[in-house]
C-alpha cells in the first residue's frame, strides 16, 4: 500500500519538476503529491502506532509534505513560482526514501516524549527542505536565480533557528542542560552560522562574489547536519534515535 | 573593504572565539580554560564585538544607543511584570488578596514600562529593530552561556526508594553544597517495551564470542535441544553456565517507555515547613530554590528502584533561555517582514 503511495507521489513530483512548459499544471501537481504525501503520513504513522518521524526513512518521507505549502506561500506573499524547484528536492528526498529500508515499527524512548519533538522535526525538515532549493537555485547562472534563492533562505532561516533553539530548550528539561557539543548540535550551529554569515555579508560589496559559494557551502553543512553524521560508524551522538 | 564590513567580521568573529572559550571545558582543555588565557581571549573578543557593533552603527549611533538603553529598560519592564505577577499569584494563593493586589500593581508598573520603553525602542531602531534585538538576543545567549560556565553548579543524586532525604549535593567539583530542600525518592514506575531478550555467549580465546539469541518459552530459553531456567537472580543480568567451553547467558532488558520518580520535596515556605509529593520524569525536571532536578536514569533493584538524578543551578540559564527565545521571534520577524519593494512589486 504505502509502496503505490510513495509511487503516485513521485510520478507527481517528477511530473511537476519536468513541467517548465506549463507552469500552471506544476502547482497542481505540486498539490497532488502533498495529497499522496499526507496519505503517506498517515499510514507511516499507523505502522509505527506514533509519530512517524522515528527514523532517516520515515522523515525523508515527510520532506514532500511541507513543499507545497512552502510554494503556497511563495507564491501569495512574494508572486515567486517556485513549485518546479520545490518539487525536484522533494523527489531527491523521496528517491532517498526509497532505498532505506522500511522500519515501520518504532516506539519512542522517554527523552522523545516531548511537546518539543513535533516541531522540532518539522522546522528542521521545512529548512532543509528550501535550503535544498536554495542550492539548486543556486546553481544556475544569473542574477534571477541569486535573488530568488536568497528569497528561500529569508524564508527557511526563520525554521533553522527556531530548530536551533526549540532544540536547546528541550534538552534543558530532557538532559538538564541547553548545549552539551553533540556532534549534531556542533554541526547544526555550524550550518546556522555559515547561512547567519550569508545574511551579514550579502549586501557587502566586497563579499557579492561570495554569496554563491557561502549558500553552497551551507548546503553542504546541511547535507553533513543530516546525512554524514548519522551515518559515520564511530560518532556515539545523543541524536542517534533510530538504533 | 568597508568598514562596516570589517566591523561586522569582528563582530562574528568575535562571537566565535566566545564560542570556543565557552566550548573549552566541555572539550577537556581544562588546563587551557583554567590558566585564564580563554578568559582573556573571551575579554578580548567582547571587547571587539563592541568596537565591531560601534563602527557598524557609523551614521545611526544616536539611535542605536538609545534603542539600546531602551530595548534594556524594555527587558526590565519585562522582568517586573514577571516577577511580581508571579509573587501576586503565590499570594492569591494562599487567600492574601492585598498582598496580590500589591503585587499586580507593581506589575502593572512593568507594563508601563514595557509600553514606553518598546515604544522608544521601536522609534529609534525603526527599519532595524528585528536586527538590532536579533543580535541582543544572540548576546544574550553568549553572555548567560559564559556565565554558567563560570558559575554553573552541577552535581549527580543516587537515590533508592523509601532512602533517606537527599539535603545537599556535591558537584563535579568537589564542592558540597545545600539544596536548601530536601528530597526523598518514594517510588519508582519504570515501563518497557515488550519482554527482555537473552543471548548465549561462548568464551573461545579469550573473549566472549559467538552471540546466539535463545527462544523463550514460559519459564524455559531454549536453543535446539538445550534448555534452561531463566530465573536469574533479581538485579542479575547474566547467568554463567557449567561445563567446558564456558557458556554465558546475557540477558537485556526490553527498551524503557516511561520513566518516572515519585518524590517528596520538603521546603521551607516563607518560615513555614511544606511537604508536597512531586513526580520527575525525564522531560519534566523539578525545579526549587534555584535548582533544577533532571532524572538521568533509572534502575530495578531488589530494594524498590533506584534513580539517578542531576542536580544543577546554572545562573544564566534564565538568560540563556530567554535570549532563544527572543532569538526565534526577532530572526521571523527580520526575514518575513514585508519590504517596502516587495509591497511595490505585488502592486504592480
Amino acid at each position: 500500500m504505502s509502496a503505490a503511495v510513495i509511487l503516485c507521489e513521485a510520478l507527481a513530483l517528477l511530473l511537476c519538476a519536468a513541467s517548465a512548459a506549463l507552469p500552471r499544471y506544476s502547482y497542481r501537481l505540486l498539490w497532488a503529491a502533498w495529497c499522496c504525501g499526507a496519505v503517506l503520513l498517515g499510514l507511516n504513522a499507523v505502522l509505527a502506532e506514533s509519530l512517524p518521524f522515528g527514523n532517516m526513512r520515515h522523515v525523508l518521507c515527510f520532506f514532500p509534505l511541507v513543499m507545497a505549502p512552502a510554494a503556497y506561500y511563495l507564491r501569495h506573499a512574494h508572486g515567486e513560482e517556485l513549485s518546479r524547484w520545490l518539487a525536484a528536492a522533494a523527489a531527491v528526498a523521496l528517491t532517498g526514501a526509497l532505498c532505506m529500508p522500511l522500519q515501520a515499527a518504532w516506539r519512542p524512548m522517554p527523552a522523545l516524549k516531548s511537546p518539543w519533538f513535533a516541531p522540532h522535526v518539522t522546522s528542521y525538515v521545512v529548512a532543509y527542505g528550501l535550503l535544498a532549493v536554495s542550492a539548486l537555485l543556486v546553481c544556475r547562472r544569473g542574477e534571477e536565480s541569486l535573488r530568488r534563492a536568497a528569497l528561500v533562505v529569508r524564508v527557511a532561516f526563520p525554521f533553522l533557528t527556531f530548530g536551533l533553539a526549540s532544540g536547546a530548550l528541550w534538552a534543558d528539561d530532557a538532559w538538564g542542560r541547553y548545549w552539551g557539543w553533540d556532534i549534531k548540535e556542533a554541526w547544526s550551529l555550524l550550518t546556522w552560522l555559515v547561512y547567519a554569515a550569508w545574511f551579514h555579508l550579502r549586501h557587502e560589496p566586497a563579499f557579492l562574489g561570495w554569496r554563491r559559494p557561502l549558500l553552497l557551502l551551507g548546503f553542504a553543512c546541511v547535507v553533513i547536519t543530516f546525512l554524514i553524521v548519522n551515518f559515520l560508524p564511530s560518532v556515539n551522538s545523543l541524536h542517534s534515535y533510530a538504533n | 573593504m568597508t568598514q562596516g564590513l570589517k566591523a561586522t567580521l569582528m563582530v562574528i568573529g568575535a562571537a566565535g572565539v566566545l564560542l570556543f572559550a565557552g566550548a573549552c571545558p566541555r572539550l577537556g582543555a581544562e588546563a587551557v580554560y583554567r590558566s585564564g588565557a580563554m578568559l582573556a581571549v573571551g575579554t578580548l573578543a567582547g571587547l571587539l564585538a563592541l568596537y565591531g557593533a560601534w563602527k557598524l552603527a557609523a551614521g545611526y549611533r544616536a539611535n542605536l544607543i538609545v534603542g539600546a538603553v531602551s530595548l534594556f529598560f524594555l527587558s526590565a519592564g519585562l522582568g517586573i511584570i514577571y516577577n511580581y505577577s508571579a509573587k501576586a499569584w503565590e499570594f492569591l494563593m494562599g487567600g492574601q488578596w492585598v498582598g496580590a493586589v500589591g503585587m499586580l500593581c507593581f506589575a502593572l508598573m512593568g507594563l508601563i514600562f514595557m509600553l514606553v520603553f518598546g515604544y522608544l525602542a521601536y522609534k529609534s531602531l525603526r527599519g532595524r529593530i528585528w536586527a538590532a534585538t536579533a543580535h541582543l538576543a544572540f548576546f544574550f545567549i553568549m553572555l548567560g552561556g559564559m556565565i554558567d560556565c563560570f558559575c554553573e553548579e552541577r552535581g549527580v543524586l543516587q537515590m533508592t526508594a523509601g532512602g533517606p532525604a537527599v539535603r545537599e549535593v556535591t558537584t563535579e567539583s568537589g564542592s558540597t553544597l545545600p539544596l536548601n530542600f530536601e528530597l526523598q525518592l518514594l517510588s519508582t514506575d519504570i515501563q518497557r517495551i515488550g519482554e527482555p531478550t537473552y543471548t548465549l555467549y561462548t568464551y573461545q580465546n579469550n573473549r566472549w564470542v559467538a552471540p546466539v539469541p535463545l527462544a523463550v518459552e514460559g519459564n524455559t530459553l531454549r536453543l535446539g535441544e538445550e534448555t534452561w531456567n531463566h530465573e536469574m537472580p533479581s538485579g542479575q543480568a547474566h547467568l554463567l553456565l557449567p561445563g567446558s567451553p564456558m557458556r554465558l547467558i546475557v540477558r537485556t532488558p526490553a527498551p524503557v517507555s516511561f520513566y518516572d520518580a515519585e518524590c517528596r520535596l520538603t521546603q521551607s515556605y516563607r518560615g513555614t515547613p511544606t511537604t508536597e509529593t512531586r513526580h520527575i520524569r525525564v522531560n519534566t525536571p523539578l525545579e526549587c530554590k534555584g535548582w533544577q532536578i533532571s532524572l538521568l536514569d533509572m534502575q530495578e533493584t531488589p530494594a524498590g528502584g533506584a534513580a539517578v538524578m542531576q542536580a544543577r543551578r546554572a545562573p544564566g540559564r534564565g538568560m540563556v533561555l530567554a535570549g532563544l527565545v527572543g532569538l526565534i521571534i526577532c530572526t521571523c520577524g527580520m526575514c518575513w517582514q514585508r519590504k517596502p519593494s516587495d509591497k511595490g512589486k505585488e502592486a504592480a
